[in-house]
């Protein structure tokens, strides 16, 4: 939290924020409620942490605080989108195997952020409910060749089964964290700092960064 | 400006000289160590500056968004009657939702943009919180919290909400954009922004318009035997906004007038008695016509929100200042109703000021 602004420009912590996009009941909560607390349709969850949950992670020694934002999946709202997903490094797009709608949202999804955000933003698009595969109404080929031609990746995943959740997030950390630190590379060798998007002290370590190799640890 | 351009500088010379390095690490790790209680102390200094200038940041900002403000009310005063269901409120929240219009109020009392984004946290989770253990919520999505804050936001009469929302965006300055009270900033500001797109003026004057007529229906059917009678289907035109029906409907009994009439202004017996009768007759309808409860045809168009047909009524010589049996004007059923675009026309402001006294 006390690196306000740029994530992980100290270089130690980083925070991320990981926007939940996709029609309603494609399974977004669930998705995101089974990788935080591993709960499925557990009815005693009390509110506000199904649409806002956080989830720290330690990857090859690099501390990490993902915040993960769902977003308003219905129609009538989907003019707000750019109000939830500004800011954002990252973005799951979810659609559900067994609705072709759902995927043709997705596409949608991605237009919009690529022109919004620009190619800062890591994709992730989420085949979700694979334990309903024999109703599945989107084909893997199509979805997958997708994904590659807009430079997202894609993902199969069962909230259900707890299939996958954990590769997606992981998966999507490491790609922000090379995101973030090609950035700061970037702004390390220009002249000046861009002091706009700061707010408040920023201490800049610098010590040079070892780039992730391979193995990477999850712990929580 | 002055400290951030101090840092800037001290960052350039840190990266510069290699002397300053080793103590900066030093400070960096004891940082990192005591991340919580910097940024602890970072809120709390936060809160106790904005404490003292409060009173004369938040006036200047509400200056600058008075008019943002003025329009959203305006919308926000013409929503008033949407019901939790015409918003999409689940059923299971509405328990919660006085309780949370009662934290929401105390919005305007905090004296710091931190402490008012933890009181829109306090309003969600108060209106989404659980309690009792038999009451099952389960797991609230972005989709309910956005539809109880716009429940919120047109119940609660904060008259100031742009400048709120403003002076939180823009004066938090220890506040990451990527924690819980973001998200909460968010969803208040996703739902701000909803209301003044006007989408939910659209469910409104189509639910709310259809629930009138209905409503309307219903007293009609309760107070006049003869469903099919002339004033009650030029009621009925009027609360449809049918434009063409009604001028119909009206110019008839014009035409009828003149060829009945003697001259104009005759008054023999026979004369009499037609426009006597005229009067009574309910097979037709002038824009004189009441109905049971004393309304007039212009009465039942500031009900329904007929903006367009208040001037065709005027123009046909409807009274402004005709009252029901209560004793009220179309102007009062028109500010009642909330609809601006009926009390804002030039014709029924032309109303006298005695006739909206009552008792006069």
């Amino acid at each position: 939290m006390a690196t306000a602004g740029a994530a992980g420009s100290s270089g130690r912590t980083y925070s991320f924020k990981v926007v939940l996009l996709g029609e309603g009941c494609v399974g977004k909560t669930s998705l995101v409620l089974r990788y935080c607390e591993n709960k499925f349709n557990d009815k005693h969850i009390t509110t506000l942490q199904a649409s806002f949950l956080t989830k720290k992670l330690n990857i090859t020694g690099k501390r990490v605080n993902l915040a993960i934002w769902d977003t308003a999946g219905q129609e009538r709202f989907h003019a707000l989108g750019p109000i939830y997903y500004r800011d954002s490094n990252g973005a799951i797009l979810v659609y559900d195997v067994t609705d072709e709608d759902s995927f043709q949202k997705v596409k949608n999804w991605v237009k919009e952020l690529r022109k919004m955000l620009g190619n800062e933003i890591c994709l992730c698009i989420v085949g979700n409910k694979i334990d309903l595969d024999k109703d599945r109404n989107v084909s893997v080929e199509d979805a997958e060749s997708y994904a590659e031609s807009v430079g997202a990746k894609h993902y199969h995943t069962s909230a259900k089964l707890n299939k996958g959740i954990e590769e997606l997030f992981l998966d999507l950390c490491k790609r922000m964290m090379e995101t973030a630190q090609a950035e700061e590379r970037a702004k390390g060798n220009g002249a000046s700092q861009s002091a706009s998007s700061r707010r408040g002290v920023q201490i800049v370590d610098d010590e040079p960064q070892a780039t992730p190799a391979g193995g990477c640890c999850s712990t929580g | 400006m002055a400290p951030s351009l101090m840092w800037e500088g001290a960052s350039r010379a840190r990266t510069e000289t290699p002397i300053c390095t080793s103590c900066h690490t030093l400070l960096a790790k004891l940082l990192a160590k005591q991340e919580l209680q910097m940024t602890l102390l970072k809120q709390a200094v936060g809160i106790y500056i904005h404490h003292g200038i409060h009173d004369l940041i938040f006036n200047i900002v509400g200056t600058y968004e008075t008019s943002q403000d003025a329009s959203f009310n305006k919308i926000t005063r013409s929503l008033q009657e949407l019901q939790q269901n015409d918003l999409g409120v689940k059923p299971e929240f509405s328990i919660n939702l006085s309780r949370a219009k009662r934290e929401l109020s105390q919005l305007n009392q905090q004296t710091s943009p931190l402490l008012k984004m933890l009181c829109l946290r306090r309003v969600l989770l108060t209106a989404t919180q659980t309690p009792r253990r038999t009451m099952n919520i389960e797991a609230v999505s972005a989709d309910d919290l956005l539809s109880v804050v716009l429940y919120l936001l047109v119940k609660t009469e904060i008259p100031n909400w742009m400048a709120n929302m403003s002076y939180m965006r823009n004066f938090s300055f220890s506040n990451s954009s990527k924690n819980e009270l973001s998200y909460c900033l968010s969803t208040f500001e996703a739902a701000v922004e909803y209301i003044n797109l006007g989408k939910l003026q659209n469910t409104c004057s189509v639910t709310g318009e259809l629930s009138d007529k209905a409503l309307f229906k219903e007293r009609m059917s309760l107070l006049t035997q003869n469903m099919a009678t002339p004033i009650y289907c030029l009621f009925e035109h009027i609360a449809n906004g049918n434009e063409a029906k009604v001028e119909h409907l009206l110019s008839e009994g014009e035409g009828d007038e003149d060829v009945r009439m003697c001259h104009p202004l005759c008054s023999c017996d026979l004369c009499d008695g037609h426009l006597s009768g005229r009067l009574h007759d309910l097979s037709i309808v002038t824009p004189f016509s009441r109905d049971d409860r004393g309304y007039s045809p212009l009465h039942a168009a500031a009900i329904c929100g007929q903006a367009q047909l208040i001037d065709l009524l005027v123009n046909k010589g409807a009274s402004v200042n005709a009252t029901d049996y209560h004793a009220l004007t179309p102007l009062h059923l028109a500010c009642q109703r909330g609809f601006q675009g009926v009390s804002n026309t030039h014709a029924l402001n032309a109303v006298s000021i005695s006739s909206l006294e009552p008792g006069s």
